[in-house]
Protein backbone atom coordinates (compact mmCIF):
# COMPACT_ATOMS: atom_id res chain seq x y z
CA UNK A 1 0.00 0.00 0.00
CA UNK A 2 1.41 3.15 -1.48
CA UNK A 3 1.68 6.26 0.96
CA UNK A 4 -0.91 9.27 -0.17
CA UNK A 5 2.13 11.73 -0.26
CA UNK A 6 5.30 10.57 -1.79
CA UNK A 7 7.92 12.32 -0.22
CA UNK A 8 10.12 15.39 -1.80
CA UNK A 9 13.11 15.78 -0.25
CA UNK A 10 15.84 18.88 0.16
CA UNK A 11 19.41 18.73 -0.68
CA UNK A 12 21.64 19.94 1.31
CA UNK A 13 22.84 22.92 0.63
CA UNK A 14 26.92 22.79 0.44
CA UNK A 15 30.08 25.37 0.38
CA UNK A 16 30.81 25.72 -3.07
CA UNK A 17 33.48 23.30 -2.71
CA UNK A 18 31.26 20.40 -2.41
CA UNK A 19 31.40 20.20 1.68
CA UNK A 20 28.65 21.07 3.95
CA UNK A 21 28.19 23.48 5.85
CA UNK A 22 28.17 23.77 9.62
CA UNK A 23 25.52 26.64 9.71
CA UNK A 24 22.53 25.22 12.42
CA UNK A 25 20.63 27.90 10.25
CA UNK A 26 20.71 26.50 6.73
CA UNK A 27 19.97 22.75 7.48
CA UNK A 28 16.01 22.96 5.55
CA UNK A 29 16.62 19.03 4.97
CA UNK A 30 16.89 18.11 8.58
CA UNK A 31 14.75 20.84 9.65
CA UNK A 32 11.71 20.27 6.94
CA UNK A 33 12.18 16.98 5.61
CA UNK A 34 10.71 15.15 8.69
CA UNK A 35 7.64 17.31 8.16
CA UNK A 36 7.23 15.42 4.82
CA UNK A 37 7.81 12.26 6.05
CA UNK A 38 5.03 12.58 9.12
CA UNK A 39 2.42 13.58 6.44
CA UNK A 40 3.40 10.75 3.93
CA UNK A 41 3.13 8.24 6.81
CA UNK A 42 -0.20 8.59 7.74
CA UNK A 43 -1.43 4.91 7.36
CA UNK A 44 -4.00 4.04 4.98
CA UNK A 45 -8.06 3.45 6.03
CA UNK A 46 -8.59 0.39 7.95
CA UNK A 47 -10.01 -2.00 5.66
CA UNK A 48 -10.73 -5.72 4.59
CA UNK A 49 -14.10 -7.34 3.37
CA UNK A 50 -14.42 -8.75 6.87
CA UNK A 51 -16.00 -6.01 9.77
CA UNK A 52 -13.69 -6.79 13.00
CA UNK A 53 -15.06 -8.54 15.52
CA UNK A 54 -11.69 -7.61 18.12
CA UNK A 55 -8.51 -5.36 17.51
CA UNK A 56 -7.87 -2.04 18.76
CA UNK A 57 -10.63 -0.60 17.87
CA UNK A 58 -12.78 2.04 19.69
CA UNK A 59 -16.36 3.07 19.00
CA UNK A 60 -16.58 5.45 16.46
CA UNK A 61 -13.88 4.09 14.29
CA UNK A 62 -13.89 3.46 11.08
CA UNK A 63 -13.55 0.84 8.94
CA UNK A 64 -13.90 0.60 4.73
CA UNK A 65 -15.56 -2.76 3.88
CA UNK A 66 -14.33 -3.07 0.32
CA UNK A 67 -16.34 -5.26 -0.99
CA UNK A 68 -19.25 -3.46 -0.64
CA UNK A 69 -17.43 -0.18 -0.78
CA UNK A 70 -18.82 1.19 2.17
CA UNK A 71 -17.37 3.06 5.53
CA UNK A 72 -18.47 1.38 8.76
CA UNK A 73 -18.68 2.97 12.06
CA UNK A 74 -18.16 0.51 15.31
CA UNK A 75 -21.17 1.58 17.72
CA UNK A 76 -21.35 -1.45 20.13
CA UNK A 77 -18.54 -3.43 21.73
CA UNK A 78 -19.70 -5.94 24.07
CA UNK A 79 -17.85 -8.94 25.79
CA UNK A 80 -21.40 -10.91 25.79
CA UNK A 81 -23.50 -9.68 22.92
CA UNK A 82 -20.50 -8.87 20.84
CA UNK A 83 -19.36 -6.36 17.39
CA UNK A 84 -21.51 -4.22 15.64
CA UNK A 85 -20.67 -1.64 12.62
CA UNK A 86 -23.30 0.65 11.03
CA UNK A 87 -22.90 1.68 7.79
CA UNK A 88 -22.43 4.58 6.32
CA UNK A 89 -22.82 4.33 2.36
CA UNK A 90 -24.49 0.59 2.11
CA UNK A 91 -28.05 0.62 2.79
CA UNK A 92 -27.84 -2.34 5.49
CA UNK A 93 -25.12 -4.01 7.59
CA UNK A 94 -24.28 -7.67 6.80
CA UNK A 95 -26.14 -9.72 9.62
CA UNK A 96 -24.40 -10.37 12.58
CA UNK A 97 -24.75 -13.61 13.88
CA UNK A 98 -25.33 -12.90 17.85
CA UNK A 99 -23.00 -15.12 19.80
CA UNK A 100 -24.35 -17.58 22.63
CA UNK A 101 -22.79 -15.84 25.63
CA UNK A 102 -25.97 -13.32 25.36
CA UNK A 103 -28.05 -15.96 26.75
CA UNK A 104 -28.58 -15.34 30.54
CA UNK A 105 -29.91 -18.59 31.49
CA UNK A 106 -29.80 -21.94 30.64
CA UNK A 107 -31.65 -24.09 28.65
CA UNK A 108 -32.13 -21.79 25.79
CA UNK A 109 -30.55 -22.13 22.63
CA UNK A 110 -30.06 -19.21 19.57
CA UNK A 111 -29.92 -22.41 17.11
CA UNK A 112 -32.72 -24.76 17.12
CA UNK A 113 -33.72 -23.91 13.16
CA UNK A 114 -29.30 -23.88 12.21
CA UNK A 115 -30.51 -22.34 8.75
CA UNK A 116 -31.74 -19.18 10.60
CA UNK A 117 -29.48 -18.48 13.50
CA UNK A 118 -30.75 -15.40 15.91
CA UNK A 119 -28.66 -12.36 13.69
CA UNK A 120 -28.87 -8.88 14.23
CA UNK A 121 -28.35 -6.27 11.20
CA UNK A 122 -28.24 -2.31 11.24
CA UNK A 123 -29.16 -0.03 8.48
CA UNK A 124 -27.70 3.51 7.45
CA UNK A 125 -30.93 5.47 9.12
CA UNK A 126 -29.88 3.97 12.88
CA UNK A 127 -32.36 1.10 13.26
CA UNK A 128 -31.95 -2.06 14.26
CA UNK A 129 -33.00 -5.62 12.73
CA UNK A 130 -33.38 -8.86 14.35
CA UNK A 131 -34.39 -11.64 12.39
CA UNK A 132 -33.92 -15.72 13.45
CA UNK A 133 -34.98 -18.52 16.07
CA UNK A 134 -34.51 -18.98 19.79
CA UNK A 135 -36.08 -21.57 21.69
CA UNK A 136 -35.82 -23.79 24.99
CA UNK A 137 -33.44 -26.54 24.30
CA UNK A 138 -35.64 -29.12 25.15
CA UNK A 139 -39.08 -29.43 25.72
CA UNK A 140 -41.56 -25.69 25.86
CA UNK A 141 -41.58 -22.53 27.32
CA UNK A 142 -44.35 -22.81 29.79
CA UNK A 143 -47.03 -20.38 28.75
CA UNK A 144 -47.69 -16.86 31.06
CA UNK A 145 -44.24 -17.22 32.77
CA UNK A 146 -41.44 -14.43 31.54
CA UNK A 147 -37.84 -15.75 31.58
CA UNK A 148 -35.11 -13.07 31.62
CA UNK A 149 -33.86 -15.11 28.18
CA UNK A 150 -30.90 -12.84 27.19
CA UNK A 151 -28.15 -11.03 29.06
CA UNK A 152 -28.85 -6.94 29.23
CA UNK A 153 -28.66 -5.13 25.67
CA UNK A 154 -25.15 -3.05 25.48
CA UNK A 155 -24.97 0.23 24.81
CA UNK A 156 -25.55 0.97 20.85
CA UNK A 157 -28.00 -1.76 20.49
CA UNK A 158 -30.42 -0.83 22.91
CA UNK A 159 -33.73 0.80 21.51
CA UNK A 160 -34.47 4.34 21.97
CA UNK A 161 -37.35 3.12 23.30
CA UNK A 162 -38.01 0.43 25.86
CA UNK A 163 -40.95 -1.24 23.88
CA UNK A 164 -42.54 -4.91 23.53
CA UNK A 165 -42.71 -6.53 20.08
CA UNK A 166 -44.98 -9.51 19.07
CA UNK A 167 -43.41 -12.77 17.92
CA UNK A 168 -43.66 -15.62 15.60
CA UNK A 169 -43.73 -18.95 17.46
CA UNK A 170 -44.33 -22.54 17.18
CA UNK A 171 -46.26 -24.71 17.31
CA UNK A 172 -49.18 -22.29 16.13
CA UNK A 173 -51.45 -24.31 18.09
CA UNK A 174 -55.36 -22.15 19.03
CA UNK A 175 -58.07 -22.80 21.48
CA UNK A 176 -61.29 -24.66 20.38
CA UNK A 177 -63.42 -21.97 21.40
CA UNK A 178 -63.02 -18.32 20.08
CA UNK A 179 -64.98 -16.69 22.52
CA UNK A 180 -62.84 -18.00 25.47
CA UNK A 181 -60.38 -15.00 26.33
CA UNK A 182 -57.60 -17.67 26.82
CA UNK A 183 -58.83 -19.44 23.37
CA UNK A 184 -56.00 -17.52 21.17
CA UNK A 185 -52.45 -17.04 21.70
CA UNK A 186 -48.76 -15.20 21.32
CA UNK A 187 -45.25 -14.62 22.21
CA UNK A 188 -43.41 -11.04 22.53
CA UNK A 189 -40.08 -10.12 23.97
CA UNK A 190 -39.80 -7.06 25.91
CA UNK A 191 -36.55 -5.01 24.94
CA UNK A 192 -34.49 -2.32 27.76
CA UNK A 193 -33.93 1.12 27.23
CA UNK A 194 -30.96 3.25 28.86
CA UNK A 195 -33.38 3.66 31.61
CA UNK A 196 -32.91 0.30 33.02
CA UNK A 197 -29.79 -0.92 30.97
CA UNK A 198 -29.58 -3.65 33.49
CA UNK A 199 -32.94 -5.57 32.42
CA UNK A 200 -32.57 -8.53 30.87
CA UNK A 201 -34.87 -8.93 27.49
CA UNK A 202 -37.63 -11.52 27.98
CA UNK A 203 -39.74 -13.67 26.00
CA UNK A 204 -43.48 -14.32 27.61
CA UNK A 205 -45.77 -16.66 25.60
CA UNK A 206 -49.47 -16.50 26.44
CA UNK A 207 -52.87 -18.29 25.79
CA UNK A 208 -53.65 -21.15 23.41
CA UNK A 209 -53.92 -24.46 24.65
CA UNK A 210 -50.10 -25.99 23.50
CA UNK A 211 -46.82 -25.24 24.83
CA UNK A 212 -44.70 -23.32 22.49
CA UNK A 213 -41.00 -23.81 21.73
CA UNK A 214 -39.61 -21.75 18.80
CA UNK A 215 -39.98 -17.95 18.47
CA UNK A 216 -39.13 -15.91 15.13
CA UNK A 217 -37.68 -12.48 16.23
CA UNK A 218 -38.02 -11.03 12.36
CA UNK A 219 -40.59 -8.95 13.76
CA UNK A 220 -38.39 -6.62 16.23
CA UNK A 221 -36.74 -3.64 14.46
CA UNK A 222 -36.35 -0.29 16.36
CA UNK A 223 -34.32 2.55 15.87
CA UNK A 224 -31.03 2.49 18.38
CA UNK A 225 -30.06 5.03 20.93
CA UNK A 226 -32.20 6.51 23.61
CA UNK A 227 -34.66 9.50 23.78
CA UNK A 228 -35.02 8.92 27.09
CA UNK A 229 -33.59 12.17 28.40
CA UNK A 230 -36.48 13.75 26.30
CA UNK A 231 -39.29 11.97 27.32
CA UNK A 232 -40.08 13.76 29.90
CA UNK B 1 -11.15 32.54 -0.96
CA UNK B 2 -9.06 29.26 -1.51
CA UNK B 3 -9.24 26.72 1.02
CA UNK B 4 -5.91 26.22 1.02
CA UNK B 5 -3.93 29.34 1.72
CA UNK B 6 -0.60 27.93 2.11
CA UNK B 7 2.15 31.28 2.43
CA UNK B 8 4.44 29.92 -0.99
CA UNK B 9 8.42 30.96 -0.32
CA UNK B 10 10.41 33.55 -2.17
CA UNK B 11 13.27 33.10 -3.60
CA UNK B 12 16.10 35.24 -2.12
CA UNK B 13 18.08 37.11 -4.75
CA UNK B 14 20.83 36.26 -5.93
CA UNK B 15 18.56 32.90 -6.29
CA UNK B 16 21.26 29.94 -4.96
CA UNK B 17 22.29 28.12 -7.94
CA UNK B 18 22.60 24.87 -6.11
CA UNK B 19 18.94 24.65 -3.55
CA UNK B 20 16.12 25.91 -5.47
CA UNK B 21 14.65 25.97 -2.09
CA UNK B 22 11.36 27.55 -3.08
CA UNK B 23 11.04 24.90 -5.94
CA UNK B 24 11.57 22.09 -3.93
CA UNK B 25 9.23 23.41 -0.85
CA UNK B 26 6.69 24.98 -3.43
CA UNK B 27 6.49 21.38 -4.91
CA UNK B 28 5.38 20.18 -1.71
CA UNK B 29 2.63 22.70 -1.55
CA UNK B 30 1.36 22.08 -4.49
CA UNK B 31 1.44 18.15 -4.08
CA UNK B 32 -0.54 18.49 -0.75
CA UNK B 33 -2.85 20.66 -2.52
CA UNK B 34 -3.43 18.39 -5.12
CA UNK B 35 -4.41 15.56 -2.76
CA UNK B 36 -6.30 17.42 -0.23
CA UNK B 37 -8.31 19.57 -2.71
CA UNK B 38 -10.32 16.62 -3.40
CA UNK B 39 -11.77 16.29 -0.01
CA UNK B 40 -13.41 19.46 -0.75
CA UNK B 41 -13.93 20.56 -3.67
CA UNK B 42 -14.07 16.81 -5.52
CA UNK B 43 -11.87 16.59 -8.70
CA UNK B 44 -9.18 14.43 -9.69
CA UNK B 45 -8.71 12.01 -6.75
CA UNK B 46 -6.05 10.07 -8.70
CA UNK B 47 -3.93 10.30 -5.46
CA UNK B 48 -6.18 8.95 -2.89
CA UNK B 49 -6.15 5.35 -1.04
CA UNK B 50 -9.51 3.17 -1.23
CA UNK B 51 -11.43 3.66 1.54
CA UNK B 52 -10.53 7.88 2.10
CA UNK B 53 -13.33 9.49 3.22
CA UNK B 54 -13.97 13.21 1.23
CA UNK B 55 -16.49 15.77 0.98
CA UNK B 56 -18.26 15.62 -2.55
CA UNK B 57 -19.56 17.57 -5.51
CA UNK B 58 -22.10 19.05 -5.36
CA UNK B 59 -22.46 19.93 -1.89
CA UNK B 60 -21.50 18.59 1.24
CA UNK B 61 -21.73 14.55 1.58
CA UNK B 62 -20.06 11.67 2.59
CA UNK B 63 -18.44 10.31 -0.64
CA UNK B 64 -15.98 7.69 -0.27
CA UNK B 65 -13.20 6.95 -2.67
CA UNK B 66 -13.39 2.82 -4.08
CA UNK B 67 -10.03 2.82 -5.97
CA UNK B 68 -11.47 4.04 -8.97
CA UNK B 69 -14.59 6.44 -8.50
CA UNK B 70 -16.57 8.17 -5.76
CA UNK B 71 -19.01 6.14 -3.85
CA UNK B 72 -22.36 7.89 -2.38
CA UNK B 73 -24.49 6.26 0.27
CA UNK B 74 -27.18 4.03 -0.88
CA UNK B 75 -30.42 5.56 -1.61
CA UNK B 76 -32.47 3.52 0.27
CA UNK B 77 -35.85 4.62 -1.14
CA UNK B 78 -35.16 4.83 -4.46
CA UNK B 79 -34.83 0.87 -4.31
CA UNK B 80 -37.98 -0.35 -3.52
CA UNK B 81 -39.88 -1.86 -6.24
CA UNK B 82 -43.40 -1.00 -7.14
CA UNK B 83 -45.49 -2.15 -5.24
CA UNK B 84 -47.34 -4.99 -7.17
CA UNK B 85 -50.18 -7.30 -6.42
CA UNK B 86 -50.12 -10.98 -5.18
CA UNK B 87 -52.10 -13.52 -6.60
CA UNK B 88 -54.37 -14.90 -4.38
CA UNK B 89 -55.30 -18.49 -4.37
CA UNK B 90 -59.44 -18.99 -4.73
CA UNK B 91 -61.43 -19.03 -2.31
CA UNK B 92 -60.08 -16.66 -0.57
CA UNK B 93 -59.58 -12.91 -2.20
CA UNK B 94 -57.91 -9.70 -1.23
CA UNK B 95 -59.91 -6.89 0.58
CA UNK B 96 -60.89 -3.76 -1.60
CA UNK B 97 -59.11 -0.78 -0.60
CA UNK B 98 -56.66 -3.03 1.19
CA UNK B 99 -55.49 -5.14 -2.00
CA UNK B 100 -52.85 -7.52 -0.87
CA UNK B 101 -49.45 -6.30 -2.49
CA UNK B 102 -45.66 -6.82 -2.41
CA UNK B 103 -42.35 -5.18 -2.49
CA UNK B 104 -39.00 -5.56 -2.42
CA UNK B 105 -35.76 -3.60 -1.74
CA UNK B 106 -32.41 -4.88 -2.90
CA UNK B 107 -29.79 -3.29 -1.19
CA UNK B 108 -31.55 -4.31 1.89
CA UNK B 109 -32.82 -7.68 1.19
CA UNK B 110 -36.25 -7.48 2.03
CA UNK B 111 -39.69 -7.97 1.16
CA UNK B 112 -42.72 -6.02 2.62
CA UNK B 113 -46.53 -7.00 2.49
CA UNK B 114 -49.00 -4.62 2.62
CA UNK B 115 -53.23 -4.83 2.47
CA UNK B 116 -55.12 -7.78 3.38
CA UNK B 117 -57.41 -11.02 2.59
CA UNK B 118 -60.90 -11.88 3.00
CA UNK B 119 -62.05 -15.25 3.85
CA UNK B 120 -64.25 -15.11 0.54
CA UNK B 121 -65.91 -12.73 -1.48
CA UNK B 122 -68.46 -13.03 1.06
CA UNK B 123 -66.61 -12.22 3.71
CA UNK B 124 -67.67 -14.96 5.57
CA UNK B 125 -66.03 -15.67 9.12
CA UNK B 126 -62.63 -17.02 9.07
CA UNK B 127 -62.45 -20.44 10.55
CA UNK B 128 -60.85 -20.57 14.30
CA UNK B 129 -57.76 -22.77 14.33
CA UNK B 130 -57.08 -23.03 10.49
CA UNK B 131 -54.91 -22.82 8.24
CA UNK B 132 -55.74 -20.78 5.01
CA UNK B 133 -53.27 -20.95 1.35
CA UNK B 134 -53.13 -16.75 0.16
CA UNK B 135 -50.82 -17.81 -2.17
CA UNK B 136 -48.93 -20.44 -3.59
CA UNK B 137 -46.79 -21.49 -6.93
CA UNK B 138 -48.90 -18.97 -8.88
CA UNK B 139 -47.16 -17.14 -12.08
CA UNK B 140 -47.13 -13.05 -11.03
CA UNK B 141 -46.02 -14.21 -7.26
CA UNK B 142 -43.28 -13.31 -5.44
CA UNK B 143 -40.56 -14.90 -6.70
CA UNK B 144 -38.66 -17.73 -5.40
CA UNK B 145 -35.38 -15.36 -5.26
CA UNK B 146 -37.00 -13.70 -2.43
CA UNK B 147 -38.12 -16.64 -0.24
CA UNK B 148 -37.09 -16.12 3.55
CA UNK B 149 -33.28 -16.40 4.59
CA UNK B 150 -33.36 -19.68 6.90
CA UNK B 151 -36.12 -21.49 5.28
CA UNK B 152 -39.34 -19.65 6.73
CA UNK B 153 -41.04 -16.39 8.22
CA UNK B 154 -43.24 -16.96 11.08
CA UNK B 155 -44.92 -13.65 12.22
CA UNK B 156 -48.05 -12.73 13.92
CA UNK B 157 -50.87 -10.40 12.26
CA UNK B 158 -53.99 -8.43 12.85
CA UNK B 159 -57.43 -9.09 12.04
CA UNK B 160 -60.95 -8.36 12.44
CA UNK B 161 -60.16 -4.37 12.35
CA UNK B 162 -62.75 -3.09 9.90
CA UNK B 163 -65.64 -5.17 11.45
CA UNK B 164 -65.85 -3.54 14.53
CA UNK B 165 -62.86 -1.12 16.09
CA UNK B 166 -63.15 -2.43 19.03
CA UNK B 167 -62.70 -6.00 18.64
CA UNK B 168 -59.48 -7.24 18.14
CA UNK B 169 -58.09 -10.58 16.61
CA UNK B 170 -54.87 -12.62 15.90
CA UNK B 171 -53.17 -14.34 13.00
CA UNK B 172 -50.09 -16.16 12.00
CA UNK B 173 -48.56 -15.97 8.27
CA UNK B 174 -45.89 -18.46 7.58
CA UNK B 175 -44.26 -17.91 4.39
CA UNK B 176 -41.51 -20.32 2.83
CA UNK B 177 -40.97 -21.85 -0.53
CA UNK B 178 -41.69 -25.35 -0.65
CA UNK B 179 -38.43 -26.81 -2.54
CA UNK B 180 -40.77 -27.92 -6.13
CA UNK B 181 -42.08 -23.97 -6.09
CA UNK B 182 -41.10 -21.30 -8.10
CA UNK B 183 -42.70 -18.64 -6.35
CA UNK B 184 -43.26 -18.16 -2.78
CA UNK B 185 -45.93 -19.79 -0.80
CA UNK B 186 -47.89 -17.47 2.13
CA UNK B 187 -50.45 -19.36 4.67
CA UNK B 188 -52.26 -17.50 7.37
CA UNK B 189 -53.88 -19.51 10.32
CA UNK B 190 -56.53 -17.50 12.06
CA UNK B 191 -56.53 -17.49 15.31
CA UNK B 192 -59.59 -15.99 16.71
CA UNK B 193 -60.80 -13.24 19.05
CA UNK B 194 -64.13 -12.49 20.83
CA UNK B 195 -66.03 -11.28 17.61
CA UNK B 196 -64.67 -12.80 15.16
CA UNK B 197 -63.68 -10.50 12.02
CA UNK B 198 -63.95 -10.17 8.29
CA UNK B 199 -60.40 -9.56 7.46
CA UNK B 200 -56.68 -10.64 8.23
CA UNK B 201 -54.03 -7.83 7.29
CA UNK B 202 -50.75 -8.17 5.99
CA UNK B 203 -49.07 -4.95 6.27
CA UNK B 204 -46.85 -5.84 9.37
CA UNK B 205 -45.47 -8.73 7.43
CA UNK B 206 -42.02 -8.33 6.33
CA UNK B 207 -39.04 -10.80 5.62
CA UNK B 208 -35.38 -10.69 5.00
CA UNK B 209 -34.28 -12.78 1.68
Amino acid sequence: MHSPTPNYGLVRPTDGRGLTTNDPMNVPDVQINPNWDALAGVPAPNSGTTLPQSGSYNLGDRFYKSDTQSIYVLICKDVNWGWYWRPVHDAISPWFTVPTTCLAIAGWTLNPVPTNPFAIALDARGRCYWRGVVGPTSGNLARNTSPGVFKPLPTGLRPARSGTWMLGHEPVAVGTNGNNLNAWQGARIYLNDNGDPLYQPSIRCFGGTADMNRFHLTGVNYPVGTDRYLDV
Amino acid sequence: MAYFNFTKIVPPAPNDPTVNEATQLNNNWDHIETKLTPYVNGGSLSGLEAGQEFLGTPGPRASVWNGTARREPDDIDAAWTAWTAVPIISPRVTRPGNILKWRQNPLMRKVELRGGVLFDASSNAWTLGATFLITNDVAGGIPGTSFPVGGAMIGPTPTAIAAAPAIVAGAYVTVDKPVANTFCRIRVQYMGGPGGGNFIALDQIWWWY
